[in-house]
């Protein structure tokens, strides 16, 4: 008895309980309704089994989604992940206004997403300001405005997400980089190492926790994009900003295949997870610091 | 030299920050407008006459001061209970060791991963069920704790040395004692990352508050922002005056929180 | 102590009381999308007054997003908890209306069904399950100085399709930033309501007469897809939004709008010269002036508790002296009632004669079911035509096969 409600199951008890709660229902339930026919407002759904998952592989929109997702994914990460780093490092010096530098670069991550998409739109419109700048350049301009040529909407929107999350992975690996112990970094400039030596062998063993999350992070994150194609595209010009949760969200909610977009959801779900699960594999999971 | 690349570096920087900036320069320059048309051209922008009017406007002209204290307090109440839940959990999946370990931690993750939109439906259902439909409730209780909380706290505890913790069980001291007095101390830096995250995410959401509340008494700051887009226009001005006042609290947070950071790990690198 | 238990209780049961009379008031749960400032203030006077002219009955209005509005009615209604009565947008109407999640409304209207117009989109399988509330409908905005300066005389705006594009073209100077006409990019949900204007000016029809068989492939309809397309290349080619802010900007000379703009114009007192006509017919012989309309219904659910209230707030809300007092807090929409196109309101201004004129040619797509799959085959063939993919003629024949298609299925 005693065992059984050991400090572990207590200390384990906001998380089981938050879970079954909440969760393990809307969780249970779609997984169950992406078996079934269920048109959101006809409340008699009719179980079909895995003909919905069939259907998505011969959806053409489907695939398209799908890759343009992926594309999105390994289009950004690596950008932000390394533009953080490359910031993070910079910032950490010994310059003046530090905080000042560390805020701003923030001020993008905390502002409301749907404000700086509709921002972004006024930036990228054909008479805008990147325009503008691109003619300043000597740099060709699409011809229907970014956000409206096939070939540019969605690098646009790809080159807005790098823009407004590197300073939130910025601000995580500069509390990183200062968890490095500096002695490592004296011991190393008394053996003559140069800078490059220093960082392979010191400060990349030592952010590689860190890298993981987030690179975690901003996968899960990134596969899930809907917002700023929400309020920006919609999804066009011709479905080339569609993306699965947009897709997710038109089948289920406008169009009222609420048991096709679940089982949508739940194929992104395996695939997140499958990628995610990769990742942790690669840059091991629970793995501290190597020396 | 050292001081010519320091110098070049500085300048660097301040570009890159220009540059970071300025779609946000943007939006506080064109919420000083006196009217809707504010997004004008190039040559038009800096023949418009400033007002800080708009700002007064987004207080008088809806209850912002409500939305504001409800997004605070709700981001406040869940990221604090996240601060205290998620350090158990995290502490029970690093420490401990018991049954289906690695199950139940696959699936914290794996509720990250699920879209939320055909999650809406049944946890709308769920919620009515509660009696929780638009109340404080619904916008605390289901994400007091947080997936990412539980992984960030987990993998920070994991690598700390446990000898200390062993000591203190030897003097006899309890579980909770260990955790709080012990261990947590030494997570200063994770905690306030996870604050951080938890805050910002709670501050920012819009489709859970919009769909589990209906009045204003419960409306949050990002569904007021929502509402300043009309049919098919927008209220430029108020929109930026009131997404800038969005973004206060979250910033004093931060600055708030970096000390903490800063403090916190110069603390637990001397301690190693 | 007694004294004091006594009190304690006395307190008590008066307040139970109290609550007891409150729960014998019916409370109405009212959905809407009037939220601006200058908006809803009329809105909550119209329900106080209905309030005080219905002392058993108390309203709760919550605020509907443009936005995001229709996730919320989704989820309510696919939870069962949708409101006693709210507020859908034309484009909503008949998918609610067929989905048997609405109060049928033929009973309660058939002795005013004359006195409204624009039942169409609430008409499922014969019966009525909205009530046309606000109508609405998009005009021709011109410039007057850019057309001047284009040596175009401004009292004559154009009126046939030739005229729109050779005024177009003569005013376009992109290199000067001035633009011709404004047309709607590839925006979901929106492009299509400035392509069916001209499909049905030219006497072009998206479906037959039954709703069996889809005739977007006619000549008709090629040759507007052919024009709208020929008309993107002489001017700015963009969403509604920035279309109507190039046009308060003075660089746009021609724009399909609705009184959205007209609204902002006047509340932000631009000094601009400009005017608002009819849709350009075909020809001068050939064709009608068609435009779009649109409009705010309100429907109750069927599982509502209080339907005879729910109606009552629904009469009370289109009777014309409310409605037009709302109408005129938003600025352009007409009452569905007929009536409203005398009132001075609309007469004398001159602006908005020429949008209650319009509203007399003015069309809403056909109310089917599987419309938001037509309106999404149609759009993607204007897309497909506008970005070159195929020919206006191909793009039409296939968006066809695929309707047929979609009409055939159950």
């Amino acid at each position: 008895m005693r065992k059984f409600f050991s400090p572990t199951l207590l200390f384990l008890s906001p998380w089981l309980i938050t879970l079954i709660l909440f969760w393990l229902f809307p969780l249970i339930y779609s997984l169950y309704l992406s078996l079934t026919d269920y048109t959101v407002l006809n409340p008699y759904p009719n179980f079909i089994g895995l003909q919905n998952y069939f259907k998505l592989f011969s959806d053409p929109d489907f695939l398209t989604a799908l890759k343009n997702t992926s594309l999105f994914v390994l289009g950004t990460i690596p950008f932000t992940t390394i533009i953080a780093l490359f910031l993070a490092l910079i910032v950490n010096q010994k310059i003046p206004f530090k905080g000042f530098f560390r805020a701003g670069f923030f001020l993008p991550s905390i502002t409301s997403m749907v404000v700086i998409a509709l921002i972004f739109t006024n930036l990228y419109a054909k008479d805008g300001y990147l325009t503008f700048l691109c003619q300043l350049l000597g740099i060709p301009t699409p011809e229907k405005g970014f956000l409206f040529s096939t070939g540019t909407a969605l690098p646009s929107i790809m080159l807005m997400d790098v823009w407004i999350s590197f300073g939130y992975y910025l601000i995580l690996y500069l509390a990183a980089l200062q968890a490095i112990p500096i002695e490592l970094y004296e011991a190393a400039e008394i053996s003559g190492a140069t800078f490059w030596q220093k960082f392979r062998y010191i400060t990349l063993p030592y952010l590689r926790p860190m890298t993981l999350l987030i690179v975690l992070i901003n996968t899960i994150r990134s596969f899930q994009i809907f917002i700023e194609i929400f309020v920006m595209t919609k999804g066009g010009p011709l479905n080339s900003t569609l993306t699965v949760v947009y897709s997710v969200y038109e089948n289920g909610l406008v169009r009222f295949q609420m048991g096709y977009a679940s089982a949508m959801a739940y194929v992104l779900f395996f695939i997140i997870m499958i990628f995610s699960l990769l990742q942790m594999k690669l840059f091991g999971l629970g793995k501290g610091v190597e020396d | 030299m050292k001081k010519v690349s320091k110098i070049a570096l500085f300048l660097f920087l301040i570009l890159i920050l220009i540059g970071t900036l300025f779609p946000l320069i943007w939006m506080f320059y064109s919420s000083l407008f006196s009217h809707t048309i504010s997004l004008a051209s190039l040559a038009d922008i800096f023949k418009q006459d400033l007002t800080f009017k708009n700002y007064a406007e987004v207080f008088s002209q809806i209850p912002f001061g409500k939305f504001l204290f409800n997004s605070v307090f709700v981001a406040t109440v869940v990221t604090l209970g996240n601060l205290f839940f998620c350090s158990l959990v995290g502490y029970a999946f690093a420490r401990k060791r018991f049954p289906f370990k690695k199950s139940l931690f696959v699936s914290v993750i794996l509720v990250l991963m699920i879209p939320v939109h055909i999650l809406i439906i049944p946890l709308f259902i769920l919620i009515k069920f509660l009696g929780w439909y638009d109340s404080y409730l619904a916008l605390i209780v289901p994400w007091l704790v947080s997936p990412l909380g539980i992984f960030l706290m987990r993998q920070y505890i994991e690598v700390l040395p446990k000898d200390l913790e062993e000591a203190a069980r030897i003097d006899g001291a309890g579980e909770f004692k260990i955790l709080f007095r012990v261990v947590l101390p030494l997570c200063k830096p994770a905690l306030a990352v996870v604050a951080i995250q938890v805050f910002l995410a709670n501050w920012n959401s819009f489709l859970f508050p919009f769909i589990l509340t209906s009045s204003e008494n419960m409306r949050t700051v990002p569904v007021a922002l929502a509402l300043f887009q009309g049919y098919q226009t927008i209220d430029w001005p108020h929109l930026f005056a009131a997404s800038g006042l969005a973004t206060l609290p979250v910033l004093i947070l931060f600055l708030f929180f970096q000390r903490q950071i800063v403090a916190g790990l110069t603390t637990g690198a001397l301690k190693q | 102590m007694p004294k004091k238990i006594g009190a304690i209780l006395a307190i008590l049961i008066l307040f139970s009381g109290c609550s007891r009379t409150e729960s014998d008031r019916t409370v109405l749960q009212f959905w809407q999308f009037w939220t601006d400032p200058q908006v809803k203030p009329a809105v909550l006077k119209l329900i106080q007054k209905f309030e005080q002219e219905n002392p058993g009955i108390k309203v709760t209005v919550t605020d509907l997003t443009w936005s995001n509005g229709h996730e919320k009615i989704v989820v309510a209604f696919a939870s069962n908890s949708a409101p006693d009565l709210l507020e859908l947008g034309s484009d909503w109407v008949p998918e609610f209306s067929s989905q048997n999640v609405l109060l049928d409304l033929t009973p309660a209207v058939n002795s005013v069904k004359k006195r409204f117009r624009m039942w169409e989109p609430g008409i499922f399988d014969g019966k009525i399950f909205a009530f046309p509330w606000m109508l609405d409908t998009r005009v021709l905005f011109y410039h007057k100085d850019l057309m001047t300066r284009a040596g175009l005389d401004p009292q004559h705006p154009p009126q046939t399709w030739n005229e729109l594009l050779s005024y177009a073209q003569k005013v376009n100077q992109p290199h000067k930033k001035i633009y011709g006409f404004g047309a709607n990019a590839a925006e979901r949900h929106r492009l299509y309501k400035k392509f069916l204007p001209f499909l049905w000016g030219n006497d072009g029809k998206i479906l037959s007469e039954d709703n069996s068989t889809c005739l977007i492939n006619s000549k008709e309809a090629v040759d507007a897809l052919t024009f709208y397309i020929e008309l993107t290349k002489f001017g700015l080619l963009d969403t509604q939004r920035r279309l109507d802010e190039a046009f308060m900007q003075g660089k746009l000379a021609f724009v399909i709008s609705g009184g959205w703009l007209l609204k902002e114009i006047q509340k932000n007192n631009l000094p601009l010269k400009f005017g608002v006509t009819l849709m350009p017919k075909p020809d001068k012989n050939r064709g009608t002036p068609a435009s779009f309309a649109g409009g705010e219904f309100l429907v109750i659910s069927q599982k509502t508790k209080h339907p005879e209230e729910a109606l009552k707030l629904v009469r009370f809300l289109t009777r014309l002296d409310n409605c037009l007092e709302l109408c005129k807090a938003i600025g352009t929409p007409s009452p569905a009632d007929t009536a409203a196109i005398h009132d001075d309101y609309y007469q004398k201004d001159p602006y908005l004669k020429i949008f209650q004129q319009q509203l007399k040619y003015s069309f809403s797509p056909p109310a089917t079911p599987q419309w938001v799959y037509i309106e999404e085959k149609i759009e993607r063939a204007i897309e497909e035509a506008m970005y070159g993919r195929k020919t206006t003629s191909q793009a039409l024949n296939d968006a066809k096969v695929e309707i047929d298609k979609l009409l055939k299925s159950p």
